[in-house]
C-alpha cells in the first residue's frame, strides 16, 4: 500500500504501456483504425461482462480505462469479445479468425509492409463483423434491426439469425465452433453499399475520428489507385498518407494536425491536466461514479491491492461501466465509498468524494491561454474527442452578442444531436478574448458566467437541503438528481488572459497557461513532416525557423509548405533574412520595456568571434529593424518614455562618470520634446522617429540580467498632487479681499508669501482667555486676526485629522486653506512656530467673531446708505420679527381675555396699521398663519372678526402710515420674508400676554442685533 | 494687515524706490494722455505698486475701490463657441486680469475683453480720462498667438482703452507688442534701498531696528522688496527686540534646494540621482516653478564649485532650461541637468584627485 506508485506515475506507466508502438510504426494513427464503437452501449448492457471479469482482468481494464479514447475501446472490445466467446461460444470460425486478425492489427499495430486491397477489405469486414456481433448479443436490440454485413467478392457476408424463416431472400447457414447454428442473409453488392452507409451513418460514427463509410471509401479509393498504378510498391501504408497524395492542395497544418492525444505537441503537463479536468466531467456526463482523477485511480488501485476488497472493487467498476448499480449497492459498495472518502481526504485531494458524487466540479470552465500557434484549439478538440464528446465550437467568426451566445451555450449544454450521434456535447468557445471585446463582449461573458454561477447557487442550495438527510443514503442518487446544472464541459480559449473582459471569468474558471513547446519537439515534428512530404530541410534550418516563429508550429508549417510549393530549399539564411514573414505582433508595454532594458543572450556571438564585420553589421541592422518595428507597432511613446525614465536608474550598467546616464536622459528629453512638438503643431509624422530614441537608449544601458520593471507611477502621483496644490492656491487667491490679491500673483504666493505668512500668523502668545490678554498682546492678537481675515485664512476642523503629520498633534484644527501643505518638505522641519491647539482654537474663535463683526458693520453701513425711512422700517420689522419668534412660547390665555386686551389697546396706532394690512391681504395672512401656528391662527381669526368693525375708521386715518408699510413691503420683498413678516406684524401688534411659565425665562425681551453681542 | 500691504505707497509721490520712474510717470499723466505701458522687472521690485499708484494718479481714489468678478466669457471662434471663465479685478475705471489663466484659449479672452471695453467708452468729463485702463498681468506667459492678436487690437481700440502690461521678462513678449508700448523697466531695488524701506517701516511701527540687521534681511531677500518686508515681520514675530545675530528666516523651498545641492555635491551615482529625483518631485509638487528650481540649484551648486567648471555648468544649465521650455515634463530636464552636472563634476574629481 505504501509503496504504491504515485498517481501521475501510474498514469505515465499506463501511457508507456499502451503507446510503445507509436515510435515503431512511424506515426501510425490509432484513430485511423476503425474502432468498433457501437459495441460500447451493448457491452455496457451486457451482464455477462460483469459475471466474467475477474479481479486481474478488471485491474487491467482499469489501466486501459486510464489511457482513454480509442485505445481503451479497442482493447476493451478485445476483452469483451473474449468474454463473449467463452460465454456464448457462438462465433463462427471465420469470424473468429477475422476478429483475431482485427485484433492483431488494432492491438499490436504491426501492419505488414505490403497491404493489398483484399487485406484491407478483409480487416474492415472483420471489424464489421465484430460490430455486428456485439449488437447481436445485446439483448435490447431486435435482430431485424441489425442486418449488416458486407458482401464482397471473396467473402460472402452474413446476416445471422436464429431461424431461416426470419430472413428474406437468400440465406446461408453458419455453424459456430461450439455447434450453434445461425442463418445469414446474402446481400447484393450494390444494395450493400447504400445499406451500409445508411446504417453506419445512423448508427453513429461513434468514437471513430472518421465515419466508417468514409474509411471504406478511402480504402476503396486506395485500391483503385493501386490498380491504376499497377501495384507499384508503396512505402507508406498509412491511410492518411494515401489520401494526402490525392488532396495535394490541403494545408499541411490541417493535414498533420494531431488527431490523437499522444500526437499532441504541446507541453505534456498541460495536456494531462486538461485531460484530467475533462475526465472529471465523466461522473455527471456519463453517469460514472468514479472519475479518473489521478488520485482517485490511485486510491482505487490501492484498494485493489487488498484482496479482501476485490469484490467490492468489482462492484465499483460496475458502476463505472454505467450499469445501474442500484440493485448492487449493497453494504459492500457503501464500504467502498466510505473507504474512498477517507483515502482521498488523507491524500489531501482537492476533489472531495462529495463533489464527485454530485458531479460538481470546483471549476466548471476551463480557460486555456497562450500565444497563437501553440495548439490550444487542437488540444481542446483532441481531448474532447478523446473523452468521447461531440465538439461544439463557437469562435470569433460566429455572432457573439450576449443573447446569441447564451442561446448557443444553452443549446450546447442541454440539447443532443438528433442525427444519431448520441455523444454528449463539449462546448469550445474559441478566441474568447479578441472578438468579445467592448461592451458587447462583456455582456457575452456575463451571460456565460450567469449560466455557470446559477448552477453553482442551485448546487449550494441543494447541498444545504441535502445535508439534512442522512448522508450515506443519498450520496449515490445525487448524480442523477442534478438535472439543471451546467452538465457539459465548457472550454474557453484565449490569447491574452489579462484582457479586462475576462477578469470575472478568470476567477471562476480553471486557467491553464500554455508554454512554448520545446524547440526539439517542434523540430522533430517538422522533420517528420518534411520527411513525409519528401521535402529536404536540414535540421539547423528547421531549428532556426522554430526559433524565429517562437515555436508557432502553425506558421512553421505554413512557411515550409510555401517554400515547398516554390520548390525552394529551406536554408538558414532564408529564415534569418526577411524572406520568411515575421508575425506582426503587438507586444505589451512591459515587453517593450524589458526589450529596452534587457539584452538578448548574444546569439551572434559566433559571428562576432568570426570577426566578419559585414556579417556583424548585418546582424545589428536586423536587430535594429526588429526593434524599430516592435516599438513602432506599440505606439504609446509617452508611456514608453515614462517607463524608461522610471526604471532606468535601477539598471545596473557600468557607468563610472555618469556619462551614459546623462546621455540617456538627454535622449529621454529629446523624445519628450519631439512628442510635445508633434502634439502642439499637429505634426504627428514626427512620431515616426520616436523608436530610434528607445533603441539608442537600449544600446546605452541594456543588460543581460532580467530587469525588474515597475509601472511608472511617480509622475502621475506628482501631477495629481501638483494640480491639487495649484487649485488650492488659486482658489485661495481668489478668496482674498481684492485689495490684497491685486498686488499678488499666483507665482509669488508660494515663493515669497506663504513661508513668511505662516510664521507671522503663529505669534508667541500666552494661552489665556482673550479677556485676560495684556494691552500689547491684545494688539498682537488684533493684528493677527486682521491679517488672517485680509488673507482669508482661518482655522477649521480637519476632516482628516491624522493625515498630515504636522497637524496630527493639533487635534484636527488646521489652516483653511491648507497652506502648510505647500511648504511641507520631506525631511525638512517647518520653520514656523507650531501653535498649541488651544491657541489655535482661540485665534480661530477671534477670527470668526471679527468676521461677523465686520459683516454686520458692513450691513449697517449699507443700511445707512439706504433711505432713512427704509432703515426705520427695517428696524421696526426687526423688532416685530423678534417678538414673533417669542410668540410661539406665549400662550393666549383664552379668547375672552384676548378680546379684552384688544379693546383696551384698540386705539393704538400700530394696531390700526396692522389691521389695515390685514384687511388688505387677509387671505394671504390666513394661509401663512395656518402653516405657522394653528392655535394662534384660530384665535386670531376670531379676533379678526371681533375687532374688525371698531378699527375701520382707524385704518382710514392711518392711511399715510399704511403707505409706509407698503413701501417697506416692497423693500422686504427682496428678503423673501414678506409673508411671514406681515403675519407676525399683524399678530404681534395685538396685545401680547407674557405668561410666566416655570422653567421659562421671564426676562424682558427686546430686539438685539448680533453686533451688540460682539 | 501685513506690513507689506500696510506700508505700500498709494501715490506716485510717496514711493521710496524707483522715484525717478514714478516722477516720469507722473509727468506723463500730467500731459493729459498716456501711451500703452509695459512694466517689466523681477518679482518684488514694485511693478504692481507702481501700476496701482499710477491708476490712482489718473483717476483719483475711485480707482482703489475694486471688486472681484468671476466672469464667464463666451467667445465665438469661427464655428465653435468657447467658454472661458476668468477672474477679474475691476474698478469703475479699470480692469485687471491675468489672461494666462485661460490657458491655450487666452487669445480669445484678450480680444474679447478689449472689444467689450471699447464698447463702453466712458464719457469725457473734466478731470477724468476718456479711456479705461486694462491691466494685463503675466503677459510673458501669454501664448504667442495671444500676443499676436494683441498687437492689432492694441492699435485699433487705443482710443477707448489703454493697456498696461506687466511681466517679469520682456524677452518673452514679442517685439511687435513691445514696440507699441512705452517700456518701463522696474529693476530690483538695491540693498541699501531695501534697508531704507525697512527702517522706514520699523520707524512707523515703532520698532528698534539696527541698520546691520536690516542689512542682513535685505541681503537674504535677494533684492526682493516684498520678501524683505515679510521677512522683517516674520523676524519680529519670531523674536523681538531684534538682536543682530538673530537668524533671518528664509523660505523653506530655498532651504530644500540647498539640501538638494549638497546631496549632489556629496555623491554622484545613479542611486543618488534617484534620491534627488524624489526631492525635485517634492519641490515641483509644492508649486515651485521648475525654472526657479533650476536657477536656485545652479546658484547653490556654484557656491561650492571649482571656478574652472563654473562656465561649463552655467552653459549646461542654460541649455537645459531652454529645453525645458520646449518640453513639457520639467522633471526630465531637471534630472538631465543634475545628471550632466554629476557627470562633469565626477570627471573633474577623477581628473583632479585620481
Amino acid at each position: 500500500m505504501d509503496d504504491a506508485p504515485d498517481a501521475n506515475e501510474l498514469e505515465w506507466m499506463a501511457f508507456q504501456h499502451m503507446i510503445p508502438d507509436e515510435d515503431d510504426d512511424g506515426g501510425f494513427d490509432y484513430s485511423e483504425l476503425p474502432p468498433p464503437s457501437p459495441s460500447e452501449p451493448s457491452r455496457l448492457a451486457d451482464p455477462s461482462v460483469i459475471a466474467d471479469s475477474d479481479s486481474s482482468a478488471s485491474s487491467k481494464q482499469f489501466l486501459l480505462e486510464m489511457t482513454e479514447g480509442y485505445t481503451r475501446t479497442s482493447s476493451k472490445t478485445d476483452h469483451v469479445k473474449r468474454n463473449r466467446d467463452t460465454y456464448s461460444g457462438s462465433a463462427s470460425s471465420c469470424q473468429e479468425m477475422s476478429s483475431k486478425r482485427a485484433r492483431g492489427t488494432s492491438a499490436s499495430c504491426s501492419s505488414p509492409p505490403l497491404l493489398d486491397t483484399s487485406y484491407v477489405q478483409e480487416s474492415l469486414s472483420a471489424n464489421n463483423n465484430l460490430l455486428r456481433w456485439d449488437s447481436v448479443t445485446a439483448p435490447p436490440c431486435s435482430i431485424s434491426d441489425i442486418p449488416i454485413l458486407k458482401e464482397d467478392n471473396e467473402f460472402p457476408c452474413k446476416l445471422p439469425c436464429k431461424r431461416a424463416a426470419d430472413i428474406e431472400g437468400e440465406c446461408i447457414p453458419v455453424t459456430g465452433s461450439s455447434g450453434s447454428r445461425v442463418y445469414v442473409k446474402i446481400l447484393k453488392p450494390s444494395t450493400c453499399r447504400s445499406y451500409n452507409s445508411k446504417i453506419f451513418g445512423g448508427y453513429g460514427s461513434g468514437l471513430l475520428s472518421k465515419p466508417i463509410e468514409k474509411m471504406i471509401e478511402e480504402a476503396e479509393r486506395e485500391s483503385f489507385e493501386q490498380a491504376c498504378k499497377s501495384y507499384t510498391t508503396e512505402e507508406d501504408q498509412n491511410v492518411s498518407d494515401t489520401s494526402l497524395r490525392t488532396t495535394n492542395e490541403e494545408l499541411w497544418v490541417d493535414k498533420y494536425a494531431p488527431k490523437s492525444f499522444t500526437e499532441l505537441l504541446s507541453d505534456e503537463q498541460t495536456n494531462r491536466e486538461v485531460l484530467s479536468w475533462l475526465k472529471q466531467w465523466d461522473s455527471c456526463v456519463f453517469g460514472m461514479k468514479i472519475t479518473s482523477s489521478s488520485k482517485e485511480v490511485l486510491a482505487t488501485l490501492r484498494r485493489q491491492s487488498h484482496s479482501s476488497q476485490s469484490k467490492s472493487f468489482s462492484l465499483g467498476r460496475t458502476s463505472l461501466n454505467g450499469v445501474s448499480s442500484q440493485g448492487l449497492s449493497s453494504s459492500g459498495y457503501a464500504g467502498v465509498s466510505s473507504k474512498q472518502t477517507t483515502d482521498t481526504t488523507s491524500n489531501g485531494s482537492w476533489i472531495t468524494k462529495r463533489q464527485i458524487d454530485n458531479g460538481e466540479l470546483e471549476h466548471k470552465v476551463l480557460l486555456l491561454c497562450g500565444p497563437p500557434g501553440l495548439g490550444k484549439t487542437t488540444l481542446a478538440h483532441v481531448v474532447a474527442k478523446h473523452c468521447g464528446y461531440r465538439v461544439v465550437e463557437i469562435n470569433a467568426s460566429d455572432d457573439r452578442v450576449a443573447t446569441t451566445l447564451q442561446g448557443k451555450i444553452l443549446d450546447a449544454i442541454q440539447m443532443k444531436s438528433v442525427m444519431g450521434d448520441c455523444k454528449p456535447n463539449c462546448l469550445i468557445i474559441d478566441e474568447i478574448d479578441g472578438a468579445l471585446g467592448g461592451a458587447e463582449g462583456k455582456g457575452a461573458i456575463a451571460s456565460l458566467l450567469e449560466i455557470v454561477s446559477a448552477e453553482k447557487k442551485m448546487v449550494v442550495q441543494k447541498e444545504s437541503e441535502f445535508n439534512d438527510e442522512p448522508t450515506q443514503k443519498t450520496s449515490k442518487r445525487r448524480g442523477g438528481a442534478m438535472v439543471h446544472k451546467l452538465s457539459r464541459p465548457v472550454i474557453c480559449i484565449c490569447n491574452d488572459q489579462y484582457v479586462p473582459t475576462l477578469r470575472l471569468l478568470r476567477q471562476v474558471a480553471r486557467v491553464h497557461v500554455f508554454m512554448q513547446p520545446s524547440i526539439n519537439r517542434v523540430v522533430t515534428r517538422l522533420k517528420n513532416i518534411c520527411h513525409k512530404e519528401s521535402y529536404k530541410a536540414n535540421p539547423r534550418a528547421l531549428t532556426a525557423l522554430a526559433e524565429h516563429t517562437e515555436c508557432d508550429i502553425r506558421s512553421c508549417l505554413n512557411t515550409l509548405q510555401f517554400l515547398h510549393r516554390k520548390n525552394e530549399d529551406l536554408k538558414t539564411l532564408d529564415v534569418a533574412s526577411q524572406i520568411v514573414g515575421r508575425k506582426d505582433m503587438t507586444s505589451s508595454i512591459f515587453d517593450i520595456w524589458s526589450e529596452i532594458f534587457q539584452k538578448r543572450k548574444a546569439k551572434s556571438a559566433s559571428v562576432v568571434r568570426s570577426g566578419d564585420i559585414s556579417e556583424r553589421f548585418k546582424q545589428e541592422q536586423q536587430e535594429f529593424f526588429r526593434l524599430h518595428e516592435l516599438f513602432l507597432h506599440h505606439g504609446d511613446y509617452e508611456l514608453t518614455t515614462d517607463g524608461i525614465f522610471e526604471n532606468y536608474l535601477h539598471i545596473r550598467y557600468h557607468d563610472s562618470s555618469l556619462q551614459k546616464t546623462s546621455k540617456c536622459l538627454d535622449l529621454i528629453c529629446d523624445s519628450e520634446i519631439f512628442r510635445r512638438r508633434a502634439f502642439m503643431r499637429q505634426h504627428f509624422f514626427i512620431n515616426g522617429y520616436q523608436p530610434s530614441f528607445a533603441i539608442a537608449i537600449r544600446r546605452l544601458i541594456a543588460q543581460v540580467d532580467r530587469p525588474n520593471i515597475e509601472w511608472p507611477k511617480a509622475f502621475h502621483k506628482y501631477s495629481l498632487e501638483f494640480s491639487s496644490n495649484k487649485d488650492m492656491l488659486k482658489s485661495w487667491l481668489s478668496s482674498m479681499s481684492p485689495s490684497t490679491s491685486r498686488s499678488l500673483s499666483y507665482a509669488c504666493l508660494v515663493q515669497d508669501l506663504v513661508p513668511f505668512l505662516l510664521t507671522i500668523i503663529s505669534p508667541n502668545l500666552r494661552t489665556v482667555a482673550s479677556q485676560l490678554l495684556s494691552q500689547v498682546e491684545r494688539e498682537v492678537m488684533n493684528q493677527l486676526v486682521d491679517t488672517m481675515l485680509g488673507y482669508g485664512i482661518s482655522y477649521k476642523t480637519s476632516k482628516f485629522g491624522i493625515k498630515h503629520e504636522y497637524t496630527a498633534e493639533n487635534q484636527g484644527l488646521v489652516l483653511e486653506p491648507p497652506l502648510h501643505r505647500v511648504i511641507a518638505f520631506k525631511d525638512l522641519a517647518p520653520t514656523y512656530r507650531q501653535l498649541s491647539s488651544t491657541l489655535r482654537q482661540m485665534i480661530g474663535h477671534e477670527v470668526e467673531m471679527e468676521k461677523i463683526h465686520r459683516e454686520s458693520s458692513a450691513c449697517i453701513a449699507r443700511g445707512k446708505e439706504a433711505a432713512p425711512l427704509q432703515t426705520n422700517i427695517l428696524k421696526e420689522m426687526d423688532v416685530l420679527n423678534m417678538e414673533c419668534s417669542h410668540l410661539t412660547n406665549v400662550h393666549y390665555p383664552d379668547s375672552t381675555s384676548v378680546e379684552d386686551t384688544i379693546e383696551a389697546l384698540a386705539d393704538q396706532n400700530c394696531i390700526s396699521a396692522s389691521k389695515g394690512t390685514e384687511s388688505i391681504q387677509g387671505g394671504e395672512v390666513k394661509g401663512s398663519q395656518n402653516s405657522s401656528l394653528i392655535k394662534a391662527a384660530k384665535t386670531s381669526a376670531q379676533l379678526f372678526a371681533n375687532v374688525k368693525k371698531p378699527v375701520t375708521t382707524a385704518v382710514q386715518q392711518s392711511s399715510s402710515f399704511f403707505d409706509r408699510f407698503k413701501k417697506s413691503s416692497s423693500y422686504l420683498m427682496t428678503c423673501g420674508k414678506i409673508v411671514e413678516n406681515k403675519a407676525t406684524l399683524q399678530r404681534d401688534s395685538r396685545p401680547l400676554l407674557y405668561k410666566f411659565n416655570e422653567g421659562f425665562t421671564n426676562a424682558i425681551k427686546r430686539p438685539m442685533f448680533m453686533r451688540d453681542f460682539l | 494687515m501685513l506690513w507689506v500691504d500696510k506700508y505700500r505707497p498709494h501715490t506716485l509721490d510717496k514711493v521710496m524706490v524707483h522715484q525717478q520712474e514714478a516722477q516720469n510717470l507722473k509727468n506723463l499723466i500730467a500731459q493729459g494722455d498716456c501711451p500703452h505701458l509695459l512694466f517689466y522687472g523681477p518679482s518684488g521690485a514694485g511693478k504692481k505698486t507702481l501700476i496701482m499708484a499710477l491708476l490712482r494718479e489718473m483717476y483719483g481714489a475711485g480707482a482703489e475701490k475694486v471688486k472681484v468678478e468671476n466672469k464667464l466669457w463666451k467667445v465665438e471662434a469661427g464655428s465653435r463657441k468657447i467658454e472661458v471663465e476668468l477672474t477679474t479685478i475691476s474698478s469703475n475705471y479699470h480692469v485687471e486680469l491675468n489672461p494666462s489663466d485661460a490657458g491655450f484659449q487666452d487669445r480669445y479672452v484678450v480680444q474679447e475683453i478689449i472689444k467689450e471695453m471699447a464698447k463702453s467708452k466712458p464719457l469725457s468729463v473734466a478731470g477724468i480720462k476718456s479711456f479705461k485702463v486694462l491691466v494685463l498681468n503675466e503677459v510673458d506667459k501669454l501664448s504667442k498667438e495671444a500676443q499676436h492678436s494683441l498687437r492689432r487690437t492694441m492699435e485699433k481700440y487705443s482710443a477707448a482703452c489703454r493697456l498696461v502690461l506687466c511681466c517679469n521678462s520682456a524677452s518673452k513678449v514679442i517685439e511687435a507688442v513691445r514696440s507699441r508700448c512705452l517700456n518701463v523697466r522696474i529693476t530690483a531695488p538695491a540693498e541699501d534701498e531695501i534697508v531704507k524701506v525697512l527702517l522706514h517701516v520699523a520707524k512707523k511701527e515703532g520698532l528698534q531696528l539696527s541698520p546691520a540687521f536690516a542689512g542682513r534681511i535685505a541681503f537674504h531677500s535677494n533684492r526682493n522688496l516684498r520678501r524683505a518686508i515679510l521677512s522683517l515681520e516674520a523676524c519680529k514675530v519670531h523674536q523681538y527686540p531684534f538682536t543682530d545675530s538673530q537668524p533671518v528666516q528664509t523660505t523653506d523651498w530655498e532651504q530644500y534646494i540647498v539640501e538638494v545641492a549638497s546631496d549632489i555635491m556629496n555623491e554622484q551615482s545613479p542611486k543618488r540621482l534617484f534620491l534627488v529625483r524624489g526631492k525635485l518631485y517634492e519641490l515641483l509638487v509644492n508649486c515651485i516653478p521648475p525654472e526657479l528650481i533650476l536657477k536656485r540649484l545652479l546658484l547653490e551648486l556654484m557656491k561650492k564649485l571649482d571656478s574652472e567648471l563654473k562656465h561649463e555648468v552655467c552653459h549646461w544649465a542654460a541649455f537645459y532650461e531652454h529645453r525645458m521650455q520646449l518640453g513639457q515634463k520639467a522633471i526630465f530636464h531637471l534630472e538631465a541637468f543634475v545628471a550632466k552636472f554629476m557627470s562633469i563634476y565626477k570627471k573633474f574629481l577623477i581628473a583632479t584627485f585620481g
